[in-house]
């Protein structure tokens, strides 16, 4: 009796003393640790492997966002279907039709993630600026990649969507009602991240396979954002100063341009999966499935052409034949491929339109020659008329550079010829120079107003 | 035996008020001169123990002990009462020093439905909330796989959608609307589900993996793991007064699953059986070959097209032009078999009962592979009161095991799409045959498999104890766990041969999301009557806390895919994501109820919540209600009508809350990325750094009225309820260039839901042969965003109106064809010559106006037939919203669209055919986001038909042997342009027609 007595009150007294601890304890009741894949921001920029961590990031991100990667999902091979470099053999591939719409354009991602990686480019600016802990030089070269790829980034979405916002910030209030700024503007926010870029970073490569950039990749982007805003004496200058750097030299066999240890190769990405993006337009069997090289441009090398040898090939049935590039050349079992983004050859470019434009057309004529000697054809006379040239140098920088960085669409672009794909392209319209902004997104913010025109 | 003598137990007494904040108690100071009467107290057949007796308006009481037996001290004179549960209570005045009674069996409170309101019961006609509440008979024999799929069309308020016809799928649940902005795929709209007192979680799939998502869409119910014929009843709580106990997760309403127990007597076994064939019941009239034909060539005509491209395989002698195929019969036209069957045993005395049942379910699909989904399923309960009544101890243990084997994508979309001349799906030699690589075999993606494993185990201990005759102690514990795994093998032949791709392309993946949980609640409940008042109370804690951990692997590249299964040797094996998240939740309730006279009740409830998806900040918040009733029919004025046997007017008002928003969302961090960069693991920033959110509240408010009439044979019920969210917790959409598309926060918009329910329920016919049941459901929801602080400088300026519906899309407006174009015309509202979003000026709400359900049982002797017929008066998108242009390869169309423009044929419905040409793609895009594209989706289905005899054969010593014949969605009756009403996603599988056959026999 007295037993059972003293158990019930025991009993009701733990709960008493249970309830009353919940009531003291709420707080603690509630606090949780944090999850192990993820770590305080403030504790990232603490430490330098964490911080590189963060900037391995958005190199991974270059290499998987639309607007850089490379193979049939990114913009290189999208671009290419737009103007006249490709086929599309899936239906309807919206960019080879020419059927772009505000609505459906960020299906492609081009916009969106490529927002999401200047957010956390910005985010990296920020906090490693505002870091005490971590060493400055490293501090430095960091810093100068990350104003490097900001500029990379806006560089590319408004030479597609013209007037952009330029964000440098990591406010969502700000970037929620951001005014996008005329092309001019974006281009000189550009410039100065690429000059800050150049302050900071060291003239060699802190990898010996040039997987991140140095300062001659920051020259190479200045050299492209002059020629953008038609400065021209200024990119030649800088187009100039990357020819002549030492660290770089065009290769002369055709098959090592791709190839990890090219000796061309400003910055490339490293893959590590079993091929790189860039080998996807590879096919062995017919009909082709995917994409395929324009006959339109295959018939623009003439049999001699090296490229034409070294980077096309040819599927035949016997009676059709289809040609795919064949740049990357390792489907699988990749081990000496990874993406270039930016190769020397771009600098000639650079320099022999700059030089056109100043109406000095036969040192021009010189660089276009050095190409040609390379792919094996006979220099042009160096009395081409400016007219001539730019001709001249638009074939033969489709002819290099097919299948890379939707170098065709840029350069028609920049040298007012879209109107020339009307002729292989017919729904090709003069609205299609600019891609529209993405509906969804003006309605989000007005500012982003007026849409793109035409569309 | 102990009793409880005076001066101690005001001691304790008090010690007990204090935390019940209930000042109510009256007590007697001092002990008179008292006299000790002994007796026993026993029914009709035996003794009773655990009978309570107790001294009228004091705390001096005891209770029976095994024997019956009691004794106890009392005054000369006052008046001692005799109560226990199921018997009428008795009132003596002491005058001798033995009284024996003889308790009279309560046959109204034995009749009384109680209702599992959660943390308590209440009788139905005590209720002051709204709840609704569907038992085992309507859902057992029910060939479903998930107990939601049972109650479709059968409670007022409760919207239930299936999501897909593929068995393991999920469900989207309303209950009386949407209260959140944020999408239905977020899961902010899920009620909570509580099984024996344990809460469930659904992890939407983008939570998971996501690789079930092109089958399953948003979500895989998590009641799959329950066994529908396991279910004594499902009761779903809707208003304040019901749902407020639940705080901050009840705003959308909380699903409370009981599971059957065993029962007193005789130990039964049950064996049952069951088999159901199903098949898609409506298939849609797709063009046959000739009309395609005809449509491709009229598209290259009007193109100017002579030569047939290269890609047009079908026109230029790639394939034979004239096959035909039917590829709804080819591809989702099989029939699903289902096998179920259970063993089951039951019994107890009047202290111990137990019930255990096992089962074991398969189907195949209607996919022309043998695959399928198995469920094996355990329930083990038992219940346990001691002799003396005070103490009582439930257990049971829910345990299913799933696996589901699927081919890796819903074929639906592909029946719907495939051209009817597509080649053969075969070659003479029995391979898959590409015709030179030209298309994409179909089947060849059921190589690509996609396989899903479930164990679910909810273990559940509820233990209470008589402190006093009015006061015990109750403790609610659980564990629940959950482990999902999936597995997705891609093997390379599923690929086009001509990509040239081989087992070096050929993918595993394997994830795994496992969560462990706890709950305990420890509550203090004290109840008391005297004279005409009766007060009921409890107050208790809750704390719970649950961990998951996701990983995913993804192994390229097999020597071959032989290999496929074993990931560890693939050449590059990838983890794609490692996981762990906490969730901790700690909450105070309490509950008070006071009842006068029978007649006027008052139920006051509140909950003080504390939940880690906040940031510390803001950690807390209180909810409460009060709920009112009056039962008008006690009052003395109205007991002359004979024919009003039943009437009560009950109200409510009070508040809920939300915090489904997911784990950790209030934190700035960094999240590891799979992807690596030179061997460097990458960090990405997490998300919009926001720590000051905080729950979201509903305030809802309910008034109905309750009435029987002629002796009870009509039950009617009239409820109007009125739910206003305010506080939004959502993630605010944000342009891209935030860098995310939205952040977690508070929004000053409030959404209103109100609504009539009106439910009936009529004895037709009752008599010793006949008995006809009728019941009727109808609910009329209304969803209304009445306040959103400037709308017109936000994000959702061209999403939502003030004043109407959050479901409402905006639209162009479809005026016609033109005449002389054959081109869709659209109204171009600010004449500006072009069509943009200011020209989407037509708003339509893709919604329900209104649904419910008619149930008819009629049953003569041992035949009872039983149907349902549910309605639904909606608007949805059609399937013009899915057709494209005319003319290309990549679809087949209804059969509709023969009817094109052309310079003849004016007043056609459709434009004319192209493969090319962008205008007409153009206008096809407006005309999916146009009010063409959006029509009258309501439908009357013959949700449920069974039929069923039962038979008792007590020479073979067989209880009963039941045998049906069930049907579910026998017809359905729409207007509707598409496959199937019913669906959440378009393209995917609709729900299916079943015809099933069952036995059951109990011995």
């Amino acid at each position: 009796m007295k037993n059972k007595y003293f158990i019930l009150f025991n009993i009701r007294y733990l709960y008493f003393i249970v309830l009353l601890l919940s009531i003291q304890s709420c707080e603690k009741l509630v606090e949780i640790d944090l999850p192990n894949n993820q770590i305080n921001t403030e504790d990232v920029f603490k430490d330098i492997n964490t911080t590189k961590s963060a900037l391995a990031n958005l190199y991974s991100n270059v290499r998987e966002t639309r607007l850089f990667r490379g193979g049939t999902l990114g913009a290189s091979c999208n671009l290419d279907l737009y103007t006249d470099n490709m086929i599309s053999f899936g239906q309807n591939n919206p960019f080879y039709t020419n059927f772009i719409t505000a609505a459906d354009i960020d299906k492609s991602f081009f916009w969106s993630l490529s927002f999401t990686d200047i957010y956390a480019i910005n985010t990296f600016i920020e906090r490693l600026s505002a870091s005490s802990y971590i060493e400055e030089n490293n501090k430095k070269v960091f810093l100068g990649e990350a104003y490097l790829l900001r500029a990379l980034y806006h560089q590319y979405l408004t030479q597609l969507f013209g007037a952009i916002p330029y964000v440098t910030s990591t406010d969502y209030k700000i970037n929620s009602a951001i005014s996008k700024i005329p092309v001019g503007n974006v281009l000189e926010s550009s410039e100065g991240d690429l000059k800050s870029a150049l302050a900071l970073l060291p003239q060699d490569y802190r990898h010996p396979e040039h997987i991140y950039p140095n300062r001659a990749v920051a020259e190479l982007l200045l050299a492209q954002n002059y020629l953008l805003q038609k400065q021209y004496v200024l990119a030649e200058q800088t187009a100039k100063a990357v020819i002549a750097n030492p660290l770089f030299k065009m290769e002369s066999d055709l098959n090592k341009v791709f190839k990890k240890q090219a000796k061309s190769t400003l910055w490339q990405i490293s893959t590590e999966t079993y091929s790189t993006y860039d080998a996807d337009y590879i096919f062995n069997t017919l009909p082709p499935t995917r994409v395929v090289l324009q006959p339109n441009l295959v018939n623009t090398f003439s049999e001699q052409d090296l490229r034409f040898q070294n980077w096309i090939k040819e599927v035949t049935d016997g009676t059709t034949s289809y040609y795919h590039a064949y740049k990357y050349k390792n489907k699988e079992n990749n081990t000496d491929e990874y993406s270039i983004v930016f190769r020397i050859e771009e600098a000639y470019f650079i320099l022999m339109e700059a030089l056109a434009y100043q109406n000095r057309t036969a040192e021009a004529v010189h660089y276009l020659n050095l190409i040609r000697h390379r792919a094996g054809l006979l220099p042009l006379p160096e009395t081409l008329s400016k007219e001539e040239f730019i001709n001249e140098m638009l074939s033969e920088s489709r002819r290099e550079f097919f299948t890379e960085g939707g170098h065709r669409f840029f350069d028609l672009k920049r040298n007012n010829k879209l109107h020339i794909l009307k002729t292989v392209k017919p729904n090709w319209e003069d609205k299609h120079a600019l891609l529209p902004i993405p509906e969804g997104e003006i309605l989000l913010n007005p500012n982003l107003l007026p849409q793109n025109n035409g569309y | 035996m102990k009793t409880i003598t005076h001066p101690k137990s005001k001691h304790r007494f008090y010690l007990l008020l204090l935390i019940l904040l209930c000042s109510l108690h009256t007590h007697t100071l001092f002990a008179q001169q008292q006299i000790r009467v002994t007796g026993t107290v026993k029914d009709a057949e035996a003794p009773l123990p655990g009978v309570t007796v107790w001294e009228k308006d004091t705390n001096n009481g005891t209770l029976t002990d095994e024997n019956g037996k009691y004794s106890l001290q009392f005054i000369p004179g006052s008046i001692v009462t005799f109560s226990f549960i199921g018997y009428k209570t008795q009132t003596h005045i002491v005058s001798g020093t033995t009284l024996n009674i003889t308790l009279q069996p309560d046959e109204t409170v034995l009749d009384e439905v109680v209702i599992n309101a959660g943390y308590y019961s209440v009788k139905d006609r005590e209720r002051t909330g709204s709840i609704a509440r569907v038992t085992a008979k309507d859902i057992e024999f029910q060939p479903v796989i998930n107990p939601l799929q049972a109650i479709q069309g059968r409670m007022a308020g409760v919207s239930i959608t299936q999501n897909t016809g593929v068995s393991g799928g999920g469900f989207d649940i309303k209950i009386r609307g949407n209260n959140s902005l944020s999408g239905d795929y977020t899961g902010s709209n899920t009620p909570l589900y509580i099984v024996d007192g344990i809460p469930l979680y659904e992890t939407p799939i983008y939570e998971n993996s996501g690789f079930s998502a092109s089958l399953f869409n948003s979500s895989i119910s998590i009641l799959n793991a329950i066994n529908p014929s396991d279910i004594e009843s499902i009761e779903i709580l809707k208003d304040a007064d019901a749902t407020a106990i639940y705080g901050s997760r009840g705003a959308n309403g909380v699903v409370l699953i009981t599971t059957k127990k065993g029962k007193a007597g005789k130990t039964h076994f049950t064996v049952s059986s069951s088999t159901a064939f199903s098949k898609v019941g409506s298939k849609m009239k797709l063009m046959n070959t000739e009309q395609f034909n005809q449509m491709r060539d009229e598209a290259f005509a009007n193109d100017g097209v002579t030569e047939y491209p290269a890609n047009a395989y079908d026109m230029n002698g790639s394939w034979d032009r004239n096959r035909y195929t039917d590829w709804q019969k080819e591809l989702i036209g099989g029939t699903a078999m289902d096998k179920t069957i259970s063993l089951g045993v039951s019994g107890g005395n009047e202290f111990t009962r137990f019930n255990v049942n096992v089962a074991h379910n398969e189907s195949t699909t209607v996919f022309p592979t043998d695959k399928g989904y198995k469920r094996n399923s355990a329930l083990i309960s038992f219940i346990h009161r001691s002799k003396d009544n005070r103490f009582q101890l439930g257990a049971s243990t829910t345990y299913s095991d799933q696996n589901n084997t699927l081919p890796a994508a819903d074929l639906t979309r592909k029946a719907l799409e495939l051209p009817p001349n597509a080649p053969a799906l075969y070659n003479e030699d029995g391979t898959l045959n590409w015709q030179d690589g030209t298309w994409n075999n179909p089947l060849a993606q059921l190589n690509k498999t996609y396989e899903n494993n479930t164990r679910n185990l909810i273990l559940n201990t509820n233990l209470s104890y008589l402190i006093f005759p009015s006061v015990s102690f109750k403790l609610n514990m659980g564990i629940t766990t959950n482990y999902f795994d999936e597995r997705v093998l891609t093997p390379h032949t599923i690929y086009n041969p001509s990509l040239g791709r081989t087992s070096e392309h050929s993918t595993a993946q394997k994830a795994s999301n496992n969560s462990d949980s706890y709950i305990i609640e420890p509550q203090i409940h004290w109840a008391k009557k005297w004279n005409k008042h009766s007060v009921q109370a409890f107050i208790g804690s809750s704390f719970q806390s649950r961990e998951n951990n996701s990983f995913q692997i993804t192994g390229r590249g097999f020597n071959t895919d032989a290999h496929l299964t074993n990931i560890g040797i693939a050449k590059t094996k990838t983890i794609n994501q490692i996981g762990n998240s906490q969730y901790k939740y700690a909450a105070l309730f309490a509950r008070l109820n006071y009842i006068y006279d029978n007649k006027y009740i008052v139920n006051l409830t509140g909950r003080r919540d504390g939940s880690s998806r906040f940031g510390p900040a803001n950690r807390f918040g209180n909810f409460g209600a009060v709920g009112a009733a009056w039962l008008f029919t006690e009052e003395s004025f109205l007991k002359n009508y004979s024919w009003l046997s039943f009437g009560k007017l009950r109200a409510s008002y009070g508040t809920t809350g939300s915090d489904n928003i997911g784990d950790y969302a209030y934190l700035d961090t960094y999240t590891v990325n799979t992807q690596t960069y030179d061997g460097t693991t990458g960090l990405y920033p997490s998300r919009l750094y926001n720590p000051n959110y905080s729950w979201e509240k509903t305030t809802k408010l309910e008034t109905a009225l309750e009435l029987g009439l002629f002796n009870n044979r009509i039950n009617t019920n009239i409820a109007w309820y009125k739910n206003r969210s305010s506080n939004q917790l959502i993630g605010l959409t944000l342009s891209a260039v935030t860098g995310f598309n939205s952040v977690t926060d508070n929004f000053p918009a409030t959404v209103e839901n109100s609504g009539w329910e009106f439910t009936l329920h009529t004895t037709n016919i009752r008599n010793n042969n006949w008995q006809w049941n009728s019941n009727f459901n109808i609910s009329f929801p209304k969803n209304k965003l009445t306040a959103f602080p400037d709308l017109e400088n936000s994000t959702y300026r061209n999403t939502y109106i003030i004043g109407k519906s959050i479901n409402l899309v905006k639209l162009y407006h479809y005026e016609g064809i033109d005449p002389d174009t054959g081109l869709y015309v659209f109204t171009d509202y600010n004449k500006d010559g072009k069509l943009d979003n200011e020209d989407k000026q037509i708003d339509k709400n893709i919604g329900i106006e209104y649904h419910g359900g008619l149930q008819n049982t009629i049953s003569y002797k041992n035949i009872s037939l039983d149907f349902l017929f549910q309605f639904v008066k909606q608007t949805n998108y059609t399937f013009e919203s899915m057709t494209i242009t005319p003319g290309t390869l990549s679809s087949n169309y209804p059969v509709e669209m023969t009817d094109r423009w052309s310079a003849e044929n004016p007043d056609a419905q459709y434009t004319w055919a192209t493969n090319s040409n962008n205008t007409s793609f153009q206008q096809i895009t407006t005309m999916q986001e146009s009010d063409r594209s959006v029509g009258d989706a309501s439908y009357i289905r013959l949700k449920n038909v069974a039929l069923s005899y039962k038979l008792k054969i007590p020479k073979a010593k067989i209880d009963s042997l039941l045998l049906y014949i069930q049907g579910q969605n026998l017809f359905t009756i729409t207007n509707y342009f598409g496959m199937d009403p019913e669906f959440v996603f378009a393209g995917n599988l609709p729900p299916l027609r079943t015809y099933a056959f069952g036995v059951q026999l109990t011995f």
